[in-house]
């Protein structure tokens, strides 16, 4: 029977704090605005990213889409070489002997000429001296003259091996390497890297977003020197630690919600498609993803609350809140240079293994029920640890008054 | 009834927290400052105990023993039959108490400061609006009770927090330099609060330099000089130890011999 009523008891005064801290945060409009911006604004950085990059994947592919224009003088002397240019998507317009001059206006990009008696040439084995007119100052026009050039050698070694065939030789002879361009898309990869640092806003709000809040409720109650009357009360350490702790923890769970609600909306509207990667993230997964949140943010308040409790002042604490951040920086920017690292005891570390499971729900990889109950076991754990030694602390002389 | 026993309070000497502690007794031991040395008194109920001592002379920290949050280096503090080291909680039960420079929740109103701490003190429902209502009527508070505590006056502070520390109407009541500041008409509000306590029956204690206060309402008054009672009793036999005829007078002669026995 006492046990129970010890419990009501703590229940109820936990709750009184909580109200308390609650509506005071919910008045502290500058500070909750601010709060309430950061999803926003990490969104609003994830979505603008993700669309530069859909543009920039764009605007490639229409330039590779346009066809290559190449003046040819003499085009009807080697029909060969123009038939392959054209094969490999060139556009052969035939001009004048007057094409020198053109390029030298400005008026042609460049311009192929072919020799007058290169058929005879051609036809007899001789080498032929084909020149390739162009202004090396633009540089707009490099691309397509590569490619040219390119297209030229490359007939060019055609020719000269089936020549040495013709004789019986072999054109490796003549020919000791080659070389196959493969072209790797690197705009998948870009896209990659955008979808790879998502978890690390996510973890980065969850570990931000209730920083200045546990911070006024510790270190600046102190400053204020409101601290001390309510240490006097009989309300034990534990109801006033938990009954702030569930404010911090309330307000990071309303924040990284509005954050999640924001994915939602932001995976609904922009065209991740375009960038080549699976990205059908449901609205379930993103639920999946708040739970794991949920689950960090029980670590990084009770983290808050521990070092703001050990700050001198609000400002010291602030300082500490802000080294605090580069814990779940660390593996964050491992996982992100190598992207593809992976052990099964990740699953065991804090943030990292946070980090894995939101990475799996965001890129489609295979999640059980276990993996949510490791994230949980490890955050609870810690979680209850920091806040039972923060309330073993609280009446601390050197926490009240610093002697 | 509080009871002191023997109480004493040392505290590490740091290098640079002289100004925290300034001027307490050096003892033996090189690196202890000794806040408070074997005191003992008892507190009856029905009576205003003026506490007086110079800067520094330990009277806070007499009052952090007696409520718990610094723990003494020897003695006891008892709060009726609760001893304050073994059960704080039962003891703050039975305390109100004012400490010096004092914060409020800026952002709550006058009223919902008083009655959150109402509420950790285990207060509900009407029997606490009621307290409340008493306390705002008594200290002359109506007009700001519904305003938020952001610019309160020095007055409008401390008339809050006194409310607040009393608002569970505690047997005993602790009060640091409560007048420190005030002007005149709050003044003669606090005195008239706390003379209104002693009526009741209630056990209050506070400190104070303004020694018209403390003649005019403390039926016992204790001075106090590093961390020693140098006199303990009402005004006539703090005015005989003091030789003289004003207490100013008494309390000057009380202390000058010890200054100038630590500072020699």
């Amino acid at each position: 029977m006492r046990n129970s009523f010890n419990l009501t008891e703590l229940l109820n005064k936990i709750a009184i704090v909580f109200r308390k801290e609650w509506r005071d945060s919910l008045r502290d409009s500058k500070s909750l605005r601010m709060t309430l911006l950061m999803p926003v604004y990490f969104v609003g950085v994830f979505v603008a990213s993700s669309l530069f990059i859909i543009h920039m994947s764009n605007q490639s592919k229409a330039t590779n889409n346009e066809p290559i224009k190449l003046a040819v003088v003499g085009a009807e002397q080697l029909p060969s070489l123009i038939d392959w240019l054209q094969e490999r998507g060139v556009q052969v317009d035939a001009v004048g002997d007057d094409a020198y001059q053109k390029v030298e206006t400005g008026e042609l990009g460049y311009a192929l000429v072919i020799p007058k008696d290169a058929r005879e040439k051609f036809a007899t084995g001789e080498s032929i001296e084909l020149a390739l007119v162009f202004d090396a100052t633009n540089n707009k026009l490099q691309g397509g003259i590569h490619f040219v050039r390119q297209q030229i050698w490359s007939w060019n070694g055609r020719m000269g091996s089936l020549r040495l065939l013709s004789r019986g030789i072999s054109p490796g002879i003549a020919n000791p390497v080659y070389i196959r361009d493969l072209n790797i898309a690197s705009d998948e990869k870009m896209g990659f890297f955008v979808m790879g640092s998502l978890p690390m806003l996510l973890i980065l709000t969850a570990f931000m977003a209730s920083v200045g809040f546990s911070a006024d409720m510790t270190a600046g109650e102190r400053e204020r020197r409101s601290l001390e009357s309510l240490l006097i009360t009989p309300a034990s350490s534990t109801a006033l630690v938990l009954g702030k702790w569930c404010n911090s923890f309330s307000l990071t769970l309303m924040v990284s919600l509005v954050e999640v609600i924001l994915l939602v909306a932001a995976f609904a509207y922009v065209p991740f498609k375009e960038l080549g990667l699976r990205v059908d993230v449901s609205p379930l997964e993103l639920a999946g993803v708040f739970v794991v949140l949920a689950s960090l943010a029980l670590l990084a308040t009770s983290l808050q609350f521990l070092i703001s409790l050990f700050a001198r002042s609000f400002k010291d604490a602030q300082t500490y809140m802000g080294l605090m951040i580069f814990i779940p920086m660390v593996p964050l920017f491992y996982t992100l240079f190598n992207p593809s690292a992976y052990a099964d005891w990740f699953r065991w570390v804090p943030v990292l293994g946070h980090q894995v499971l939101i990475k799996d729900l965001l890129l489609g990889g295979t999640i059980t029920a276990t993996h949510f109950a490791q994230v949980w076991l490890v955050s609870g754990v810690l979680a209850c640890a920091l806040l039972a030694y923060t309330i073993q602390q609280l009446r601390k002389p050197k926490i009240v008054y610093g002697v | 009834m509080i009871r002191v026993e023997h109480l004493s309070k040392t505290f590490a000497a740091k290098k640079n927290s002289g100004l925290k502690f300034p001027g307490f007794k050096k003892a033996t031991t090189p690196n202890l400052i000794t806040a408070l040395d074997d005191v003992s008194f008892t507190l009856n109920d029905g009576e205003i105990t003026g506490l007086l001592g110079l800067n520094g002379a330990g009277k806070s920290t007499l009052m952090r023993l007696i409520y718990g949050l610094l723990q003494p280096s020897a003695g006891d503090v008892w709060v009726n039959q609760h001893q304050v080291s073994k059960n704080p909680n039962a003891a703050r039960q039975q305390l109100g108490v004012l400490p010096d420079d004092t914060g409020l929740y800026k952002r709550l109103t006058a009223r919902e400061n008083i009655r959150y701490f109402g509420e950790l003190q285990g207060l509900q429902g009407d029997a606490m609006e009621k307290s409340i209502n008493q306390l705002i009527d008594w200290l002359g508070m109506v007009n700001i009770a519904e305003r938020r505590a952001e610019g309160f006056s020095l007055g409008e502070r401390m008339k809050t927090a006194l409310a607040r520390a009393i608002v569970h109407q505690p047997q005993h009541i602790l009060l640091d330099e409560p007048t420190n500041g005030l002007d005149v008409i709050t003044t003669r509000a606090v005195r008239r609060l706390l003379h209104e306590l002693k009526m009741q029956g209630r056990c209050v204690i506070f400190s104070s330099h303004l020694m018209h206060e403390v003649s005019g309402l403390c039926d016992r008054i204790i001075v106090i000089s590093h961390g020693k009672i140098l006199a303990d009793g009402n005004l006539e036999t703090i005015l005989d130890a003091g030789k003289s005829h004003n207490l100013e007078e008494a309390f000057v002669n009380l202390v000058q011999p010890q200054q100038e026995l630590h500072h020699a």
